[in-house]
C-alpha cells in the first residue's frame, strides 16, 4: 500500500520561479520541501535561454540563462529540499491533493500543507491566432525552436519567416542566423516592436534582418512542408489588407505570438484566475484565492525579467513558510485597481497593509515623461519618474508598510501612470 | 506488417485504406485472409477519413430515395455491432435539431404574416421533421418544447422556438476507427501496403486481372475501388468509370476542452430549409467530441483541387458567424485547432456502389461523402453481397479472431491500473505529452503497432500527442526522438505526414554562415 | 529598467549623449558608436554528455564585426563531458583575446538514456 507523501510544501515546477520559492521556503525554516519538475534537469526554461541579459538585478552581473539557473541549482543542492525530476503532476484537486507520476515510483499522491505553483507558460499556437492556410510541417513556435536548437541540437529549418517581434522572436532571429539559417524577415502586427530595443538592435539590425511593423502572415503555403507565406500590411483593425499581399518563399514559419500562463492545474484546484493576466489572483504574499496555495513567476503573469521572477518567488516561498509555521489568517483584502495607462497589476489584492508590497505592472501604451505611482484611496503613496514606459517592459514598484495607525481602513489601492516626469 | 515487397497475388485487392476500404477489408477477413489493402498515403485514414468530422448521423438529413439515405439509416442501426471487438469508443450522444426564426428561407418567411410564421416554426416544422424521420425508418425522434431546449442546452440562442431530439445520432473518432479496422484485418491475415499508388487496373476480355502500382503488380480477380477523391480516376483505369468526383472541402474548428467541456451535451444543429442557395451540406453543428472538445462545422466549399486542404480566413469567419447565432456565447478565443478535408461526392450527390459490367471483378465504392462514416456497416453489407457473388467464400472462417484489443491509454486509466502498467514497463510513468497525458510507452506502442505509426501524425492519431492546448509545442521533439529511436533511424528522417514533410533539417549543427 | 539613448555626432566625432539614466548608459552609447561589442552566445556539440549540446559564451564582449568569424571558428568543435561552468572551450576566438567558455556544468550521460 503506497504511502501518501505529506510535505510541508510542494513546489510545482523547478524553473527560476520554483527554485526561488523552494530556496526561500527552506531558508525561512521549512524542513520538508518537495520540488517537482517534469523535465530531466532543474532550471525550467533557462537552460535553453543561452543568450545573456539575466541577473543584472539579483546578482548585479549580466549572465546567460544557464548561468543564472546554475546559481540556484548549486544553492538548492546545499539544502535538504527533496527534488523529484522527470515527474509530471497529473492533477491537483480542490483539497490541495496532488497526483504526480514518474517511472520510478509510479503514481505519487501528495497532500502538502502548502503549495507553490510555478508552472510557467506555454506558447500561443498558430490556430489561436487563426492563421489561415495549409497545415504543413515547419510551423513552429519560437520557444519550441529554441529548445530544438539549443538543447537537442536539431535545426527546424533553413529559410525562416518569424511572426511576432516579442523578445523570443527577436532572440530566435539571431539564433537561427548564427546557426546558418536565413531569416527572411520578422513581421509584427503592431506598429511598434514587441521586445526591448536592445534585442531589436542586437538581434535584427546587427544581422540586417528586416523588421516589418504593422504586418501579419495571412496564409501558409505548402502541403507537406512550408513552402511560403503570404504576408500583408494590416489596417487599423489589424486585419490584412489584400492589396498589400506579398508572397514570401520560406521553409519555416516561426511563431512568437505570445505566452499564456499555464494554469490548468490551478483551475482544477478551484483557484480563481484573473482574465486579464490569465494567472491566479494573488495577494502581496503571492497567495491565491485558495488558502495555502501560492503562485509565482510566469504562471501568475508573464514577466520579462527573470530577476523579477526570482523576487516574486522569494515572496511566495516566504509566504508559504509563514503559512505553515505561523498559520496566518488573511484579513479582508484590499483591491488593487489598474489606473490610468496601466494594463494590469500584480498582486491584485493586498491582505496585509502593514508590510512592504512589491507591485508589478505593465502600461497599456508607450508614453514619455511620466510618473508611475501608487495611491491608497486616492492619496499618493509612492511615485517614480520614468523617461519612457513601454508595454514590453514591466515596471516594479514597492510601497513601504502603510501606516494604518490612524484607524482608517484603506478601501482601495490604485496603480497609475500619469504625465509629468523627467 | 511490412514484408519486403508486394505479394504477387491476392483474392481481393482493396484500393484505399480509408474508413470505407478498411471496413470492407475487415469484413472480408471473416471469410478469407487473402486480402491486400493498398493506399498511396503514408498511413491508413490519411486522406479524407482523417478530416472527417466524426458524426454518425441517424439519416435524418438525407434525401428519401437516395442510396445514401437507405444506407445511412441501416448503417446507424448496425453501428454498435460494427464497433464491438475493435476497442473503439462510439457514443450515441444524440442530436438536438433546433428550430429558429432562420429555419425557413428568408424569401419564404418574409411572405408570411408573423403569427403564421411563428405557428409554422413551432408546430409545423417539428412535425415535418418527425414525419421525415418516420418515412425513413429512423427510430426514437421526439419533439422538444422551447423550455426543454434550454433545459437540455442552456447555451442555445434565446431565439430558438422549438426542437426535435434525434437520439440515435452518435460520434466516433474516424481515424481511430479506421486504424482499428485496418489492424483487425491484419490480425486476421490481411496485408496493408502504404505509400503504394495504383497506376493501372488490368482488365482482359472484360475480366479484372489485377492492379499495377508504383511498387509492382498484384494479380487479383477482385478489386474494390474505395479510393475516395480518386475513385473516378481509378474506375477509369479499369474502364469501369463514367462518373466524376467533384471535390468539396470541409473545415471544422476545435476548441479547448478545459473551456468547452459540457458546453453542449448532445450535438446541436440549427434546422435550415434550403432556399435559393442550394448548399450541399447539412449545415453542420456544434458537437462535443468524444474527448470533450467542442467542435464546430463543417463548411462546404467547392474546389477543383483534390489536394486543397487549406482553410481560409473567410471559412473560419463563416463558421464563427454561423454558430454565433445558434450559440451566442461560445468561447471564440478558446479555439485550438482547425482541420479540413476533401469530400469525394459525385455529380449526382449519391453513393455509387456496385460491380462493374465492363470489368467483371471490379466493384466501385465511390462517391462516399457524408454520411459515409455512418453508412460504413451498411456499405459493407451491400458490398459483401457483390463480393460473395464474385467468388469470395460464403463460409465464415472458424479461425477469425473477433477481438482487436485497444492499446492502453494512460490518461483514461485509474491510478491502480496506471501503477500496474508502470510496474510492467516504467515508460508508462514517463509522461511526454503534458496536455493529453500521453506516456512514452504509448508512443512506443504506436511505433510497434499492428499498423505501426511511421510519422508524427501517425503517432498523433494513435495516441493524441499534439492534440491538446499547446498543439505539440511541448511534446513535438520528444515524439520525434522516441519514434526515430524505435524505428532505428536518425531523428532527421522524421516526417510530419510522409514524404516531403520533414521536421528537422540536420542533427548536430553545421553552420553555413 | 532600460533607457533610450540618443547620440549626436558630427564627422565621426561624438558631440553629445542624452537620455541615459546613469554613466553606464553614456559609456554604452559611446562604445556602440565607436567600437560596438557584443557577447556571443551559441552552442557546441558534446560527446557522451547528458545533453547533446553545450551552451557557450564569449567571456567578454567582442567586436561586433567579428561575431560571424567567432561562431564559425566554433564549427566542428566537440567537447567531452563532463564540462564545468567557465571551462575554456576555445581560446582567443577570432584573434580577439577573448575566450569562449562553457555557460554551465554538463554531466556525463548516465546509464539510463534520456528521452
Amino acid at each position: 500500500m503506497k504511502k501518501t507523501r505529506k510535505p510541508q510544501l510542494a513546489v510545482i515546477g523547478a524553473g527560476p520561479a520554483g527554485l526561488g520559492a523552494a530556496l526561500a521556503a527552506s531558508g525561512a525554516g521549512l524542513r520538508d520541501v518537495m520540488l517537482i519538475e517534469r523535465d530531466f534537469e532543474l532550471g525550467g526554461i533557462l537552460p535553453q535561454c543561452i543568450h545573456d541579459g539575466f541577473g543584472s538585478i539579483v546578482f548585479k552581473e549580466v549572465m546567460t540563462g544557464p548561468e543564472y539557473a546554475q546559481r540556484f541549482v548549486e544553492e538548492i543542492r546545499r539544502t535538504d529540499v527533496e527534488i523529484m525530476l522527470n515527474t509530471m503532476v497529473l492533477d491537483m484537486g480542490p483539497d490541495m491533493r496532488i497526483t504526480a507520476v514518474n517511472d520510478r515510483e509510479g503514481i505519487v499522491e501528495i497532500e502538502p500543507e502548502s503549495i507553490v505553483l510555478a508552472m510557467g507558460c506555454r506558447e500561443r499556437t498558430r490556430h489561436q491566432v487563426m492563421l489561415p492556410g495549409f497545415r504543413p510541417a515547419g510551423v513552429i513556435t519560437a520557444g519550441a525552436a529554441q529548445r530544438d536548437i539549443n538543447i537537442e541540437g536539431l535545426m527546424p529549418g533553413r529559410k525562416i519567416v518569424i511572426l511576432g517581434s516579442g523578445d523570443i522572436g527577436l532572440i530566435m532571429a539571431r539564433r537561427f542566423t548564427l546557426e546558418g539559417a536565413r531569416v527572411e524577415g520578422v513581421y509584427e502586427l503592431m506598429d511598434h516592436p514587441g521586445g526591448i530595443t536592445r534585442n531589436v538592435v542586437q538581434c535584427l539590425r546587427d544581422f540586417e534582418i528586416p523588421l516589418h511593423l504593422s504586418h501579419t502572415v495571412s496564409f501558409i503555403h505548402g502541403r507537406k512542408r512550408v513552402e511560403a507565406v503570404t504576408v500583408a500590411e494590416v489596417d487599423a483593425d489589424l486585419k490584412p489588407r489584400k492589396e498589400t499581399e506579398r508572397f514570401v518563399p520560406c521553409d519555416t514559419l516561426c511563431l512568437s505570438v505570445g505566452l499564456i500562463p499555464e494554469n490548468e492545474l490551478s483551475k482544477h484546484a478551484g483557484i480563481q484566475l484573473d482574465p486579464v493576466t490569465a494567472g491566479p489572483f494573488v495577494d502581496e504574499r503571492m497567495e491565491t484565492t485558495v488558502d495555502g496555495i501560492f503562485a509565482c513567476g510566469n504562471v501568475v503573469n508573464v514577466f520579462d525579467l527573470v530577476d523579477y521572477v526570482t523576487h516574486s518567488a522569494q515572496v511566495a516561498g516566504r509566504g508559504a513558510a509563514e503559512y505553515v509555521l505561523q498559520g496566518r489568517k488573511r484579513q479582508s483584502p484590499v483591491k488593487v485597481v489598474a489606473g490610468r495607462n496601466v494594463k494590469y497589476v500584480v498582486p491584485q489584492f493586498v491582505s496585509d497593509l502593514n508590510r512592504d508590497v512589491d507591485f508589478y505592472f505593465r502600461v497599456e501604451h508607450p508614453e514619455r515623461a511620466v510618473t508611475a505611482r501608487i495611491l491608497a484611496d486616492g492619496k499618493p503613496l509612492a511615485g517614480k519618474k520614468h523617461k519612457m514606459v513601454r508595454p514590453p517592459e514591466m515596471l516594479k514598484q514597492t510601497t513601504e508598510a502603510l501606516d494604518v495607525s490612524t484607524g482608517e481602513k484603506t478601501r482601495e489601492l490604485t496603480v497609475e501612470v500619469i504625465p509629468g516626469g523627467e | 506488417m511490412t514484408p519486403a515487397g508486394l505479394p504477387e497475388s491476392a483474392q481481393v485487392v482493396v484500393i484505399g485504406a480509408g474508413v470505407s476500404g478498411c471496413s470492407i477489408a475487415r469484413e472480408l477477413t471473416k471469410y478469407t485472409p487473402d486480402i491486400v489493402i493498398i493506399d498511396r498515403e503514408s498511413d491508413v485514414a490519411d486522406a479524407t477519413t482523417k478530416a472527417n468530422n466524426a458524426e454518425v448521423h441517424s439519416g435524418i438529413g438525407e434525401k428519401i430515395g437516395t442510396l445514401k439515405a437507405k444506407l445511412n439509416v441501416r448503417g446507424n442501426a448496425l453501428y454498435d455491432d460494427f464497433v464491438s471487438g475493435l476497442g473503439v469508443d462510439f457514443r450515441r450522444q444524440g442530436l438536438l435539431i433546433v428550430i429558429t426564426p432562420r429555419t425557413l428561407p428568408e424569401e419564404v418567411a418574409a411572405r408570411m404574416p408573423r403569427s403564421v410564421h411563428d405557428f409554422v416554426l413551432k408546430q409545423v416544422m417539428p412535425r415535418l421533421i418527425m414525419l421525415n424521420a418516420r418515412r425513413k425508418g429512423i427510430p426514437g425522434l421526439r419533439m422538444v418544447s422551447r423550455a426543454e431546449v434550454y433545459r437540455m442546452e442552456p447555451h442555445v440562442t434565446r431565439s430558438a422556438v422549438a426542437g426535435v431530439f434525434d437520439p440515435t445520432y452518435g460520434m466516433v473518432a474516424p481515424y481511430k476507427l479506421t486504424i482499428a479496422l485496418a489492424e483487425h484485418s491484419v490480425m486476421n491475415g490481411a496485408r496493408v501496403f502504404l505509400n503504394t499508388e495504383v497506376s493501372g487496373v488490368n482488365v482482359k476480355d472484360g475480366r479484372v486481372l489485377g492492379v499495377t502500382t508504383n511498387r509492382g503488380d498484384i494479380r487479383a480477380p477482385i478489386v474494390v475501388n474505395a479510393a475516395g477523391v480518386f475513385a473516378d480516376e481509378v474506375a477509369d483505369m479499369a474502364g469501369a468509370g463514367g462518373f466524376r468526383i467533384n471535390p468539396r472541402k470541409g473545415a471544422s474548428l476545435l476548441f479547448d476542452r478545459e473551456e468547452t467541456r459540457e458546453y453542449v451535451h448532445s450535438s446541436v444543429s440549427e434546422f435550415r430549409v434550403r432556399g435559393k442557395t442550394k448548399a450541399h451540406s447539412k449545415g453542420g453543428g456544434a458537437m462535443p467530441t468524444l474527448e470533450g472538445n467542442l467542435q464546430l462545422g463543417p463548411t462546404a466549399i467547392e474546389t477543383d483541387d483534390k489536394f486543397d486542404t487549406s482553410i481560409s480566413a473567410e471559412e473560419i469567419q463563416e463558421i464563427f458567424d454561423r454558430f454565433y447565432y445558434l450559440l451566442p456565447d461560445f468561447p471564440r478565443s478558446a479555439m485550438i485547432s482547425a482541420f479540413s478535408g476533401i469530400r469525394a461526392p459525385t455529380e449526382e450527390e449519391d453513393f455509387i456502389i456496385g460491380p462493374s459490367e465492363a470489368a467483371r471483378g471490379f466493384v466501385n465504392v465511390a462517391g462516399i461523402q457524408s454520411p459515409g462514416l455512418a453508412s460504413a456497416p451498411a456499405i459493407v453489407e451491400m458490398v459483401m453481397v457483390f463480393l460473395h457473388d464474385l467468388g469470395v467464400p460464403r463460409q465464415p472462417r472458424s479461425d477469425f479472431d473477433p477481438v482487436r484489443p485497444a492499446p492502453p491509454r494512460f490518461a483514461e486509466l485509474s491510478n491502480e491500473e496506471r501503477d500496474r502498467l508502470i510496474a510492467g514497463d516504467p515508460r508508462y510513468g514517463h509522461v511526454i505529452c503534458r496536455c493529453e497525458q500521453v506516456t512514452e510507452a504509448e508512443v512506443v506502442n504506436a511505433a510497434h503497432g499492428i499498423i505501426p505509426a511511421t510519422t508524427m501524425d501517425g503517432v498523433k492519431r494513435r495516441t493524441r500527442t499534439g492534440m491538446g492546448r499547446c498543439q505539440g509545442g511541448f511534446c513535438g521533439y520528444r515524439v520525434a526522438q522516441i519514434l526515430a529511436r524505435e524505428m532505428g533511424v536518425p531523428v532527421t528522417d522524421m516526417t510530419k505526414d510522409g514524404d516531403g514533410s520533414w521536421v528537422f533539417t540536420t542533427g548536430k549543427k553545421t553552420i553555413a554562415v | 529598467m532600460s533607457c533610450s539613448l540618443e547620440l549626436t555626432e558630427e564627422n565621426g566625432e561624438i558631440l553629445e549623449v542624452t537620455g541615459n539614466d546613469c554613466k553606464i548608459g553614456k559609456r554604452y552609447a559611446e562604445e556602440e558608436f565607436k567600437d560596438p561589442r557584443r557577447v556571443v552566445t551559441t552552442t557546441v556539440s558534446v560527446r557522451s554528455g547528458s545533453l547533446p549540446m553545450l551552451p557557450v559564451r564569449s567571456a567578454e564582449a567582442i567586436p561586433k564585426r567579428l561575431i560571424t568569424d567567432a561562431v564559425k571558428s566554433l564549427e566542428g568543435i566537440v567537447v567531452d563531458a563532463p564540462v564545468k561552468l567557465d571551462q575554456v572551450v576555445l581560446e582567443d576566438v577570432a584573434g580577439t583575446g577573448v575566450n569562449i567558455i562553457a555557460s554551465r556544468d554538463l554531466a556525463s550521460a548516465s546509464i539510463q538514456p534520456n528521452t
